[in-house]
């Protein structure tokens, strides 16, 4: 073993896992900050991306094929992952916030949808709900996600004990 | 309506209280995961991490290590592999004979379409996935990618995505109307258009969801390579690997956007009376510039990492650096840029104005030059070399003298002439399998058996591996050279069934031709299974790896990044505790029982 495979190892011992140097930079040891850029660094767990690469799936689906159930779900899904997983990269401090905003942009979305189609105002909007219009429809599913995803992360927020930095709360 | 509607908010349910249940369960681990403080962190990577990782199949579903993203990549893209495989032995055996009757015409061409974009989307860009993110942040001293969590997203799209892609096969025995798709991977409109199937759209949802993955992950992949390098790697000293999957990033970030927006007014045309590719509308041929201005840079994002696979391993059992080392990194750049400008010679027939034909085939010859640059330079590399023809190494040279039939018949049809007789037939078929088959899954299996002992901390049975090789090159061989002479003789491609007039070919050497190819695609598929089980029995009962040194590469000054980084492992599990988890999960003590390897030598 030479010198510098003998250096490595120290940093590869996997027992002093307080302040062992960063793996496999064998010149410089000097630690380099993390990917995220947060002070968390590197975790090699979370349970977010499945949720919302699923979130992401559901939502396609149900918007495209116009599966409301599967559309308002799927949105909300994606929502609350996505809240939550950029809550846990540390890049805000508080998920509910985002969920909000995002919930908000749903809204606008699903809106602007609808607009696209009929005049907004009460009486073409009732008709087209009865003649099942596709993309009337799809666009309320929309807003309705955005509804739901806005008032559950007011909700959410309301209950939480205010102390911001505890985990979105599924 | 309303009993459906009602059937799926339960079904909706269900799904988000399973959600929920997971997420709730998620804090268990949390606890025991040190995601609050820094210092306990640094640590937690490749040495001791394991034991932070939570047990079982929790650890799968939610690792953001990129070695474990590798490996689900890797066992993604191989059932991708199996499957597409399977369909394609179905069709083999349909075309046995001319009268041969085993399947509806309709059925087969599913059978085709899904064997075509399951091997280019499921199996070979997971696959080349699969290395990258297992080996990239080891090659260049990196400590996980750029954005983990983004990485693990990029792979839990694939799955959904799969599932979407072959929907039609699960739901057609339901008798609810939903087909697979018969579009072939191309989907040409106005074919694609028109088929109201919604096994159609689901497909073309699963490849949106696929293309979003595959963007995720170059953007990352970019990412990393320039912020993420340790601070003795530099450009001049990247490994080949790495530039080769620099450049399909690069490639990616131009291609797959445009084919997700292809695939959204595709739909559309589908569902909402839009007209972007009606004979009324924007033409059917303008899907076929957007599908090949995808399409024909996808087919370098899939074959140049091959290509940087094989620049990296075949030295090592040459005994001699890379020849030319900076002209294979050129000669990669290259490609990359000359890829975008080639789409329309896979229109040479569509009517095309000529000095336009004449400009693309004149670009698309030229691609011919840096590909051929990289081809000596593999030559070279191995001309006095000390050459030891382990299975990587075999299945490198495999590769280069498939590159040879693959590469030069697809100079033929670049040159318009000779596309305007081959086009659509078994010729062109032929050409890019000995790219894709020859090629992209011959380079996949060497880096498989290199890096097995790395993965797995054990070494694969050598004789079955030999086995396989000697199956799967004389498989493709015989089968792709069948096809390359079928389409002298005129057999057209994409169909179930065939029948000639004498005037045109004579039907017996046709059916010999095609009795030739199901031979030997039999044969590839026997081949693969015995590496199935060779993956598999070595996998759970190899000899551990002693020496982190295993293909004895110290001796030539050719010891990589990569096994540095493993036998880093290796001293530390022994200096430290007795358990070392060098392979995807179990944890095993060390000091074996079972015969270990220490070189391996031919
Ligand atoms: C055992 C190995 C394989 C055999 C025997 C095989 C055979 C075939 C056959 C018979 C066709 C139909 C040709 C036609 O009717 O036009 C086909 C199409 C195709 N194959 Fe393969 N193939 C193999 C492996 C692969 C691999 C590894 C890939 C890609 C990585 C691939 C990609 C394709 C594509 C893109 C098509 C065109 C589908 C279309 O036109 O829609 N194949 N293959
Ligand atoms: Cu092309």
């Amino acid at each position: 073993m030479d010198e510098r495979s003998s250096q490595e190892s120290s940093a590869f011992t996997g027992t002093d896992v307080d302040d062992a140097p960063e793996p496999r930079s064998t010149d410089a040891p000097d630690p380099r900050p993390t990917p995220d850029g947060t002070e968390d660094g590197p975790t090699r767990v979370s349970a977010w991306p499945l949720v919302v690469a699923l979130g992401l799936t559901v939502s396609e689906v149900g918007v495209f094929m116009g599966v409301y159930p599967l559309a308002v779900g799927g949105l909300v899904l994606f929502v609350a992952s996505v809240a939550g997983i950029t809550h846990e990269a540390g890049y805000t401090d508080r998920p509910w916030r985002l969920a909000g905003a995002l919930g908000v942009a749903l809204v606008a979305v699903g809106v602007w949808m609808v607009a696209t189609q009929v005049p907004l105002a009460v009486g073409p909007i009732l008709t087209a709900v009865e003649q099942a219009d596709g993309i009337v429809l799809r666009g309320f599913s929309v807003v309705g996600a955005g509804l739901i995803a806005t008032v559950g992360a007011v909700v959410v927020s309301a209950m939480g004990s205010g102390g911001g930095t505890e985990a979105f709360p599924a | 309506m309303a009993g459906e509607q009602l059937a799926l908010t339960v079904l909706m349910g269900v799904l988000l209280v399973a959600v929920a249940g997971f997420l709730a369960r998620m804090e268990d681990w949390r606890s025991y995961t040190p995601l609050g403080g820094a210092s306990t962190i640094s640590g937690s990577g490749y040495g001791g991490g394991h034991a932070e990782k939570p047990a079982g199949i929790v650890r799968w579903f939610t690792t953001v290590d990129h070695k474990d993203i590798g490996i689900l990549y890797g066992i993604y893209a191989l059932i991708a592999f199996f499957w597409g495989g399977a369909a394609v032995l179905l069709m083999r055996a349909e075309l046995a004979a001319p009268g041969f009757d085993i399947m509806q015409a309709q059925f087969y061409n599913s059978l085709l379409t899904s064997h075509g974009i399951t091997m280019l989307f499921l199996f070979g860009t997971p696959i080349i996935a699969a290395f990258s993110n297992y080996f990239i942040p080891l090659l260049i001293g990196a400590d996980d990618m750029a954005f983990p969590r983004i990485n693990a997203i990029a792979f839990w799209l694939l799955p959904p995505g799969a599932i979407l892609i072959w929907a039609g096969f699960f739901t057609a025995p339901l008798g609810i109307g939903i087909d697979p798709a018969q579009t072939s991977w191309t989907m040409y409109t106005p074919l694609s258009a028109e088929q109201a199937n919604a096994g159609v759209d689901l497909m073309l949802l699963g490849l949106h969801l696929t293309g979003v993955s595959a963007t995720m992950g170059a953007i990352n992949f970019i990412a990393t390579i320039f912020t993420e390098r340790g601070d003795d790697v530099n450009w001049a000293n990247l490994d080949i690997f790495s530039w080769t999957i620099l450049t399909q990033s690069a490639l990616i970030l131009f291609a797959f956007p445009l084919l997700g927006s292809a695939l959204i007014m595709l739909l559309l045309d589908r569902n909402f009376a839009t007209t972007f590719f009606a004979v009324e509308g924007g033409s059917p041929i303008l899907w076929q510039h957007l599908f090949w201005f995808f399409g024909h840079p996808e087919v370098y994002i899939l074959v140049l990492p091959p290509m940087g696979l094989v620049s990296w391993i075949l030295p090592k059992f040459s005994g001699r650096k890379l020849f030319g080392f900076k002209f294979v990194v050129y000669s990669t750049l290259a490609i990359g840029v000359l890829s975008f400008g080639v789409w329309a010679h896979h229109m040479f027939s569509t009517g095309i104005d000529p000095r336009i034909r004449a400009s693309f085939m004149a670009v698309s010859l030229a691609i011919a030059i840096p590909s051929a640059v990289k081809t000596f330079n593999w030559i070279t590399t191995m001309w006095n070399g000390k050459l030891r023809l382990t299975a990587p190494m075999l299945f490198c040279i495999g590769f280069i003298s498939n590159f040879v039939i693959g590469g030069i018949t697809g100079v033929f049809l670049a040159a318009v002439p000779v596309d305007l007789i081959l086009h659509d037939t078994y010729y062109v078929v032929g050409h890019f399998h000995y790219v894709v088959m020859g090629m992209i899954a011959f380079a996949g299996m060497g880096a498989l058996y290199y890096w097995f002992p790395i993965v797995t901390g054990r070494m694969y049975q050598r004789k079955l591996a030999k086995i396989h090789f000697w199956l799967s090159m004389i498989g493709t061989n015989i089968t792709f050279f069948a096809f390359l002479v079928l389409g002298y003789l005129g057999m057209p491609r994409r169909y179930a069934t065939y029948q000639f007039d004498g005037a045109i070919a004579p039907l017996a050497q046709v059916t010999t031709l095609h009795q030739i190819s199901t031979v030997g695609a039999f044969l590839i598929g026997i081949g693969q299974l015995v590496w199935a089980w060779n993956m598999v029995q070595s996998w759970y009962e190899g000899p551990e790896v002693e020496d982190a040194d295993p293909w004895n590469l110290k001796d030539d000054g050719m010891f990589g990044r990569e096994f540095q980084w493993f036998e880093a492992q290796k001293l530390a599990a022994d200096g430290g505790d007795d358990e070392v988890a060098a392979d995807g999960g179990e944890v095993k003590t060390d000091g074996g029982h079972r015969k270990a390897v220490r070189r391996v030598d031919e």
